[in-house]
């Protein structure tokens, strides 16, 4: 069952320049106990289209502009800030991207934490910090007592994105929603990060929207990708089907600057070319028409339909079109890796 | 952190007394004396007073004296004030000119914060309009200005509190408003610039998506953050405050400190521009090192240790 339907939602920020149409028309759900996965490069209206479903966009200048999030059924766009309130933290947690300014600096572990539970709760203070000193150490994190009396610039970054993982599951959320969680972190802490929310996971039974624009972070922890380009969703499907079977050219692209182990040493990491729409002045067909190496004459005036392909998996390309010339994704050159 | 005050302490002393070194030389280097006036004097009480002040005495030992005394809280007895040691005055100046400058402080840290957070939480509109067109006011407009308009429409007008004079509580209200009306601005310009900032940080964005409400996210998460660049400003300019103005003293007719800080200047009344430099520079030194102290307090970051670097 959908736990959270995302439907035809539209984010715009009002600037001096004009309207920036950061999210438009981006429609996707959540299953309940499912991992999800949103990818894509900085600017494509990963993190917009989250903090809309959280009602965090700083108004003004931003604005949901149009459609409906709807979770476990009420919509969140239409809710009234108090409710909202309610529903942040208590129903769907969050964790953002950079541990080292996601802390308050003066206030303790043990505040920021017990207050949620405080809030949300209503519980005393004693049992929050039992309730939190328990959560910490589920996070992995030893001397969870000492730990809670600490303050944010006692822990190293790897830590405090375990408290901020531990905070957010506080109240047992039904959505946690992690914004580029490792980011800001070196190689070795990001893959214990990672092993992390794979274990969380399936121990919390919570559903999981996973921003990244790193495909092999999704590929370990998600059952379902979505790929957005310029504030669009250009191809959704299992794990399965985008890394075996992608249709949409720009995930051939991201896929193709994936670096890998197996790849001969002289192969060149293949990068996109050019750069992603001005989505002040978005243009008028495929958003990624400019950049597409497989670009027709339609790609520049008509914006492409989804095609579904499977029951999970649609893509919006003209190639996808019956008529349109039969292009496939060639992956990463197989003979060149094998040699 | 007991080693830490004590060195702090000791820093203090020291510079105490190169103000009172500097200060002394410099009073001395001053053309005219204390006795100098439009009346010529005979030479022989010339030289009589001269010699009843140690004004004879070679400079230095003048100096060495005057520390000595000083050292033991004698700050001698005044020239123009007969009968009265500098110690008198500051006994009964000060009393007055710290009621008034605290009771201003006090003022200034309410208001200036309050106005501060509405202009931050209502940025680029009518409130904060309001807040920066006030503190656009209490900035240019000159303490006297604000005094004498005080006097002229409250006091003489409409009558609502005595225009001039010390004794009864209702003749504080006007100089505490004119001398707050600085501070109140300032404060006012700092909140609001450094809430702006902290309202903008990842922990506050942090504590919304925790869901927690407005005023808790304002007065725990945001607040906290945002007085420490303000405790740098208030240390210094409270020192001031306490020793007292000289225009508003002087406007309200308030027997205070602060017009011997002018006075002593132009009678070349030796020990009161002593004491009364002496005076300024140990609130100065004290109230940055309250200052320092209270960084700690907010900003657990910040350990007071007397080790260089972390």
């Amino acid at each position: 069952m959908a736990l959270l339907e995302v439907e035809n939602l539209s984010t715009s920020f009002y600037t001096y320049a004009g309207e920036v149409q950061s999210v438009s028309g981006v429609s996707f759900h959540v299953d309940e106990g499912e991992a999800v996965g949103i990818v894509g490069e900085s600017g494509c209206g990963k993190s917009v289209t989250v903090q809309s479903i959280m009602r965090l966009i700083p108004n003004p200048p931003g604005k949901i502009k149009n459609g409906q999030i709807r979770l476990a059924g009420r919509d969140l766009v239409r809710l009234p800030e108090k409710e909202m309130q309610k529903i942040r933290g208590k129903e769907i947690g969050m964790i953002f991207q950079d541990p080292m300014t996601s802390l308050n600096p003066v206030l303790t572990i043990g505040r920021q934490m017990t207050e949620v539970l405080q809030h949300h709760e209503g519980i005393g203070k004693n049992e929050a910090l039992g309730r939190a000193a328990k959560y910490l150490t589920m996070v992995g994190i030893s001397n969870p007592e000492r730990r809670l009396k600490q303050y944010p610039h006692e822990f190293s970054g790897g830590m405090r994105q375990r408290v901020m993982i531990a905070m957010a599951l506080l109240c047992n959320p039904k959505l946690l929603i992690a914004d580029e969680p490792t980011t800001a972190l070196d190689v070795t802490i990001q893959a214990q990060i990672l092993e992390l929310m794979k274990d969380l996971k399936d121990k919390v039974n919570t559903s999981i929207i996973l921003i990244t624009h790193d495909l092999g972070v999704v590929a370990g922890l998600c059952s379902r990708i979505i790929v957005m380009y310029g504030g669009k969703i250009v191809e959704m499907g299992s794990t399965q089907d985008i890394f075996k079977d992608p249709r949409h050219p720009y995930t051939w692209g991201l896929l193709k600057s994936v670096p890998r182990l197996d790849a001969s040493k002289r192969s060149k990491l293949v990068p996109i070319v050019g750069s992603p729409p001005d989505l002040l002045n978005p243009p008028k067909g495929c958003g990624f028409a400019a950049r597409c190496p497989h670009a027709m004459k339609i790609c520049e005036t008509q914006p492409p339909a989804y095609t579904d392909l499977n029951e999970k998996h649609r893509a919006a390309c003209w190639l996808l079109h019956p008529d349109a010339p039969k292009v496939t994704f060639n992956g990463i050159d197989e003979k060149e890796a094998r040699s | 952190m007991v080693r830490y005050l004590l060195g702090r302490i000791l820093a203090a002393i020291l510079v105490i007394w190169l103000v009172i070194t500097l200060t002394f030389f410099l009073m001395h280097a001053i053309p005219g004396g204390p006795f100098a006036s439009d009346k010529i004097l005979l030479p022989q009480v010339q030289a009589n007073i001269n010699a009843r002040y140690h004004l004879n005495d070679p400079l230095f030992k003048q100096y060495t004296d005057y520390l000595k005394n000083a050292a033991h809280f004698d700050f001698g007895p005044t020239f123009r004030y007969q009968g009265r040691s500098v110690n008198d005055i500051i006994k009964e100046g000060l009393p007055r000119t710290a009621a008034i400058g605290s009771m201003a402080t006090i003022l200034a840290l309410i208001c200036g914060t309050f106005l501060g957070i509405i202009a931050a939480l209502r940025q680029n509109k009518t409130a904060d309009y309001v807040a920066t067109f006030l503190a656009t006011i209490g900035i240019s407009v000159p303490s006297f200005v604000i005094a004498t308009l005080l006097q002229y429409y409250v006091g003489f007008k409409l009558h609502l509190f005595p225009p001039i004079g010390w004794g009864d509580p209702n003749q504080l209200v006007m100089p505490v408003l004119a001398l707050s009306a600085y501070p109140v601005a300032q404060i006012t310009r700092l909140t609001r610039t450094s809430m702006l900032d902290v309202l903008h940080q990842d922990y506050i964005r942090t504590a919304k998506a925790k869901g927690l409400p407005g005023y808790i996210i304002v007065f725990r998460h945001a607040l906290k953050n945002a007085i420490i660049p303000l405790l740098t400003f208030m240390g210094p300019f409270f020192a001031y405050i306490l020793c007292g103005n000289f225009v508003i003293e002087y406007i309200f007719n308030i027997p205070g400190i602060g017009q011997y800080f002018v006075t002593s200047i132009t009678n070349r009344d030796y020990p009161v521009i002593m004491g009364t430099t002496i005076l300024v520079a140990t609130l100065m030194v004290t109230f940055n090192l309250l200052v320092d102290i209270a960084y700690t307090l907010v900003d657990p970051r910040i350990k007071l240790t007397d080790q260089k670097g972390v």
